[in-house]
């Protein structure tokens, strides 16, 4: 009997291995086809876009060569011709959406419950900014899964910058990643965005993870005219967090220097400090080194070091030679210049020799 | 007959643009892998070289330096790229490329391509 049930355990193992190792050979059966018929599709619409970019066919003859078991991969074949092209290029594009029953097929997607379908869905429909699609934003501005918020907002934004307030709104109500998120976004639609969160910035009224989200992607954009808000901010706000952008800001358009950058390198903040004797150094003001002299001699290290690559930038060698030379100056004042100094290539150990001559 | 050489990582994008130039009647290369530019640059010669900044392997920036502190700093460079920032903006300036952001108009692109290829390489060339 036992030896009975043991064949029987051993007959079952058995066929449980065989059915594992067939199931295994039909996953990669149907992997490997999806990814020759995928490289079959891409090719045909590789020649079909040639042919439509060259005028020889109109969008509904690409259209209906495609069958509805290909719209996924047209779905993924056009995506990054969507996000590179505009203008007329970019038309053509979204008619051969339309005509081959793309958008139809990804506005019942966009309503699937599996979110990343629904999020690719999303994505794809704002990028080609399909009115259908815009009770599923709004409601995804306040869905709790990433996948779908994220393509909703940048698929608002870019549907019409009016909606810019309600998407810093949707944002403001987030607790992770909002800054990290944002910047993200906006850096994905274009400085269209900066006169509009300009405007939103001046108003006042949003709260200081905003303001910081919007300084950031003002400087990302390099959007000159927001130096007076950069300055107000620098001058009055109160917002440590909001005061080192602003500074960062001003120093990444290598604005030029301000009373305000002054006032900033004596603040007690090291944080605020080292963003103002960074600020001081790419604004190119060469008679306003001996505030980062000044610094030299500060309490922290970081402050020590940018004011030391600021003098690097705004002083000529001998001045610096003359303060690594003087007896009365602070020894680790003396240390971070030659430290720097070193590091730009100006070895320290020729300026002992050098005055020893 | 001009020559001109596009590097993209998206070799989609890339070759649509390289035929949208052929038709005009530019020889087009297009390259996906930067490895073997400085190979290619040896071996053949280039009037422009469209590329983008998002590179695998390597940052396009860091790439850009690479040619103009080579023998081929004459090279006339035209960046289309995604990242649109002003630092990239800045620093594609100071290596004398001209820039133009995604997403671009290919008509557009056309006309930028033709005028670079027009201008005069002696001027504004910094060797």
């Amino acid at each position: 009997m036992t030896l009975f049930a043991l064949r029987f355990v051993v007959f079952g193992v058995l066929i449980l291995t065989g059915l594992i190792f067939l199931s295994i050979l039909r996953l990669r059966y149907i992997a490997k086809e999806d990814t020759r018929q995928r490289k079959k599709s891409f090719m045909k619409m590789e020649s079909l876009i040639l042919s439509l970019f060259d005028d020889q066919i109109l969008a509904y003859q690409w259209a209906v060569r495609i069958s509805s078991r290909q719209l996924g991969y047209l779905q993924e074949f056009l995506l990054p011709y969507l996000e590179s092209f505009e203008g007329e290029s970019f038309e053509k594009l979204v008619a051969v959406a339309h005509s081959s029953g793309l958008v139809k097929h990804l506005l019942q997607e966009g309503r699937s419950s599996e979110a990343w379908k629904q999020a690719q869905a999303v994505y794809f429909l704002g990028l080609i900014r399909e009115p259908q699609v815009l009770p599923l934003l709004e409601r995804g501005l306040s869905s709790g899964n990433m996948f779908w918020f994220y393509p909703s907002v940048i698929a608002l934004a870019r549907d019409d910058l009016q909606n810019l307030p309600r998407v810093l709104e949707a944002l403001r109500n987030r607790s992770d990643w909002t800054e990290h998120l944002g910047i993200s976004i906006f850096a994905e639609m274009g400085e269209d965005v900066c006169p509009v969160l300009l405007a939103t910035f001046s108003k006042g009224e949003l709260s200081p993870k905003i303001e910081r989200l919007i300084l950031a992607v003002l400087a990302h954009f390099g959007y000159l005219k927001a130096e007076s808000a950069f300055k107000e901010v620098i001058l009055h706000s109160t917002e440590r967090e909001l005061k080192i952008r602003a500074l960062r800001a001003w120093s990444q358009l290598k604005l030029g220097f301000f009373e305000g950058i002054a006032l900033a390198m004596k603040d007690a903040d090291w944080e605020i400090r080292v963003a103002a004797v960074t600020a001081l150094g790419s604004s190119g003001a060469v008679d306003q080194a001996h505030f980062a002299q000044g610094l030299l001699r500060d309490s922290d290290w970081w402050v020590r070091l940018r004011a030391a690559q600021t003098m690097l930038k705004l002083c000529i060698r001998e001045e610096l030679y003359t303060i690594l030379d003087n007896p009365r100056e602070d020894r680790y004042a003396q240390d971070m210049l030659r430290y720097v100094l070193t590091k730009e290539g100006g070895a320290t150990c020729v300026i002992p020799n050098f005055h020893l001559l | 007959m001009q020559r001109i050489l596009i590097i993209d990582d998206n070799i989609y994008f890339a070759r649509l643009v390289a035929s949208q130039l052929s038709r005009l009647g530019y020889t087009v290369r297009v390259m996906v892998e930067n490895e073997e530019l400085q190979d290619l640059l040896r071996l053949e010669h280039f009037d422009l070289l469209i590329m983008e900044l998002l590179l695998q392997g390597q940052d396009g920036l860091s790439l850009l330096r690479q040619i103009r502190c080579s023998l081929f700093s004459f090279l006339r460079v035209l960046v289309v790229t995604q990242r649109t920032g002003y630092v990239e903006q800045l620093r594609v300036a100071e290596y004398d490329a001209d820039f133009f952001s995604k997403p671009i108009d290919i008509n557009q692109l056309i006309e930028t391509v033709q005028l670079i290829l027009a201008r005069d390489l002696s001027a504004g060339i910094c060797v």
